[in-house]
């Protein structure tokens, strides 16, 4: 029931920022006094805002209900434990491998985003963990690169050379 | 016959064959690793579609999804776990049919099955689009905006757990796919001053964080998957078992075809649903649960059916009846094509050869099940992380070759980052997917209404489709409601009494 208070909360706040956003929306002197750029966003923004609320209520009853009965409030789903650690691992991966795409380059990034991950996953074997990051990244280049003629960031480091392309 | 005689000079005269056929093969790899749903599937191969022809890569991506439900099958009767949600319920009966050593004959009937359900789906696929298309051209401004609606209350109240949920999952939806520039009058609105986002979200980007990434967050704590030594080969049912699993596989391709037709459903309702009847239905129901065959023609002719019929309301409204076809609608704008009635009118050789490409892609499949059963087995058995990274590498590259931004990889992120934390929090994805995908629809058609009638509500209630679309979503929201409270009801009297 936590879930659902803390999600109303955070919903309701985000749809109060995103009415103030859309206050603020330049309007078109064309547009209908009701269809303004602004009014579908505002209805959506009210629309969440009512919503969330019912949400928070129905938890705050439900924890009440819980705290009646002298039963622990449904917890939803179970959680797996660490789960939000391993995967905010996979994300913090993910987002290191967007800050480093193109200064390092698209294939030495790539292998080092399969290694790092294979490796937390649980893999050991650095011989096999190499072979597998170099071979998925292979087939990754030959497929978007050479396949489908999508140009990958070559590296920052690649312009310093002779001939190199940025 | 002219759409026939279309079909067939697109067959021979372009790369269409060849495009289905990939189409299946990715389709089935991709359905056969478990927590890849055929939506994932789908936005992993997008990418791969941006250099054809709009026709091929459309075709290709719906035989891809045709390739994915049996692909589904291939890990649930060998290893009892699903490749897709839908092939929860072959699971039941597969394996214990593997376990007694039949798995080649299950096998077997999840294919024969399947591409029957799909040719029925053809059929009824071919019969219906045309003449809904003449009606959706009837539709006014109001009736679109009304058919957008009926759509998001179809897919939130069709949601088990939580009717309010489902709703903010659609909305959070419509507000993502307010980001850009206005539609109706061009000013900027929610870009925060960034260049990147004055085009708005590209949906594929955020189905792919929503689908993909979040799953590799998920998945990321549960261990291996089972794996499968069997050398298994496919067996065909024979005639005497055609005639025991033919009726169950009508049940199937019937109730996937309802479903297919309607929002909200992805194969894994009519799945269930086609097991329940076709145990109803059968003479032997005590096996079912122990090996019976037509628990698994049932589901795997509805899965199929369904993904063939989920293309009516995709094609002929542009509303989307599953998440996958929600990916499939993502392609349509990708590929610059905006589905509705006006597409029979302006582009008849992308819906006919559409047709003709997914009859290749269900005969096809025949041999393509038998074909990469060994490569989905030897996929299935690699190292999970391994396939979590290069599933990673696709996904990011994927993205990356849509508009050579990291801005779009980020997009990707924080969007797998919202659907993480959304199935956490246990609100339904597809809402959100619907939401976005129609949000600039429904607002266009919303504005529009209020320009012509110069403000005035009234004309949402006027034209007579658009009150009737208003007053069955008022009708969907309302059981929905209903339906709550009474689970409420039944929840609170079934509690312990205070002390």
């Amino acid at each position: 029931m936590y879930r659902n208070l803390v999600a109303g909360l955070l919903l309701a706040a985000v749809a109060a920022a995103y009415y103030m956003a859309a206050d603020d929306l330049t309007i078109s002197p064309l547009d209908v006094a009701a269809a303004t750029t602004d009014q579908f966003p505002k209805r959506i923004a009210v629309a969440v805002i009512i919503l969330s609320l019912i949400l928070m209520a129905q938890a705050l009853l439900a924890r009440r209900q819980a705290s009646a009965a002298a039963v622990a409030p449904e917890s939803g789903r179970g959680d797996v434990p660490g789960q939000h650690r391993r995967a905010a691992v996979i994300l913090a991966i993910g987002i290191a491998y967007v800050a480093l795409l193109n200064i390092v380059g698209y294939v030495a990034v790539t292998v080092l985003l399969v290694a790092a991950g294979a490796w937390f996953l649980g893999r050991r074997g650095s011989l096999e963990i190499a072979l597998v990051a170099a071979g998925t990244t292979l087939l990754s280049w030959l497929l978007f690169e050479v396949l489908l003629g999508i140009q990958m960031p070559a590296g920052q480091w690649m312009a310093l050379l002779p001939g190199g392309r940025p | 016959m002219d759409g026939l005689l279309i079909a067939l000079e697109l067959l021979v005269t372009t790369p269409l064959v060849f495009a289905v056929m990939a189409g299946v093969v990715w389709g089935i790899i991709g359905g056969a690793l478990p927590g890849i749903s055929p939506s994932i599937t789908l936005a992993l191969l997008l990418p791969f579609t941006f250099g054809l022809e709009p026709v091929v890569a459309i075709t290709m991506l719906a035989s891809a999804y045709v390739g994915a439900e049996y692909g589904g099958s291939i890990p649930a009767i060998l290893i009892r776990t699903p490749g897709t949600s839908a092939a929860v319920a072959t699971a039941i009966d597969g394996y214990e049919m593997h376990r007694k050593g039949r798995g080649g004959e299950a096998l077997g009937i999840s294919l024969a099955a399947g591409v029957a359900g799909g040719l029925i789906g053809m059929i009824l696929l071919v019969l219906v689009m045309g003449p809904l298309a003449e009606i959706a051209l009837a539709f006014t401004a109001p009736a679109y905006f009304a058919l957008g609606v009926l759509g998001l209350s179809i897919i939130a109240s069709l949601n088990d757990k939580s009717f309010v949920k489902a709703l903010l999952s659609g909305l959070i939806g419509l507000g993502i796919a307010s980001i850009g520039v206005d539609p109706v009058s061009g000013i900027p609105r929610f870009t925060f001053g960034r260049p990147e986002l004055l085009g708005g979200i590209p949906p594929i980007l955020i189905m792919m964080g929503l689908f993909a990434v979040s799953e590799l967050f998920a998945q990321a704590g549960t261990p291996q998957w089972e794996r499968t030594k069997a050398s298994t080969r496919i067996r065909l049912p024979s005639l005497s078992m055609w005639r025991r699993i033919a009726r169950a596989t009508g049940i199937g391709s019937v109730l996937g075809a309802v479903e297919g037709c309607t929002p909200g459903g992805g194969g894994s309702i009519s799945a269930f649903l086609a097991y329940n009847e076709a145990q109803r239905w059968s003479k032997t129901p005590e096996e079912f649960g122990k090996g019976a065959p037509e628990a698994i023609a049932a589901p795997e002719a509805a899965n199929n059916t369904q993904a063939v019929t989920g293309l009516v309301p995709t094609l002929a409204f542009g509303i989307p009846s599953s998440s996958t076809m929600a990916v499939l609608l993502g392609a349509f704008l990708v590929h610059g094509i905006q589905p509705g009635p006006l597409l029979f009118a302006q582009q008849p050789e992308l819906i006919y050869g559409l047709f003709g490409g997914l009859f290749v892609a269900n005969v096809g499949q025949l041999l393509l099940g038998f074909l990469l059963l060994m490569p989905c087995i030897w996929l299935v058995n690699r190292p999970k992380p391994y396939l979590m990274m290069g599933i990673y590498v696709l996904i990011f590259s994927g993205a990356y070759s849509l508009d050579h931004s990291l801005f779009d990889l980020g997009i990707v992120l924080v969007a797998g980052c919202l659907g993480y934390a959304m199935r956490y929090a246990e609100f339904p994805l597809l809402p959100m997917v619907l939401g976005l995908v129609l949000g600039p629809i429904v607002e266009r058609y919303y504005r529009r209404t209020l320009e012509l009638s110069r403000g005035d509500f009234a004309a949402f209630v006027q034209d007579p489709v658009s009150l009737g679309l208003l007053v069955t979503a008022a009708l969907f929201i309302t059981w929905s409601l209903w339906r709550n409270y009474r689970d409420w009801s039944r929840r609170r009297a079934a509690a312990p009494p205070a002390r």
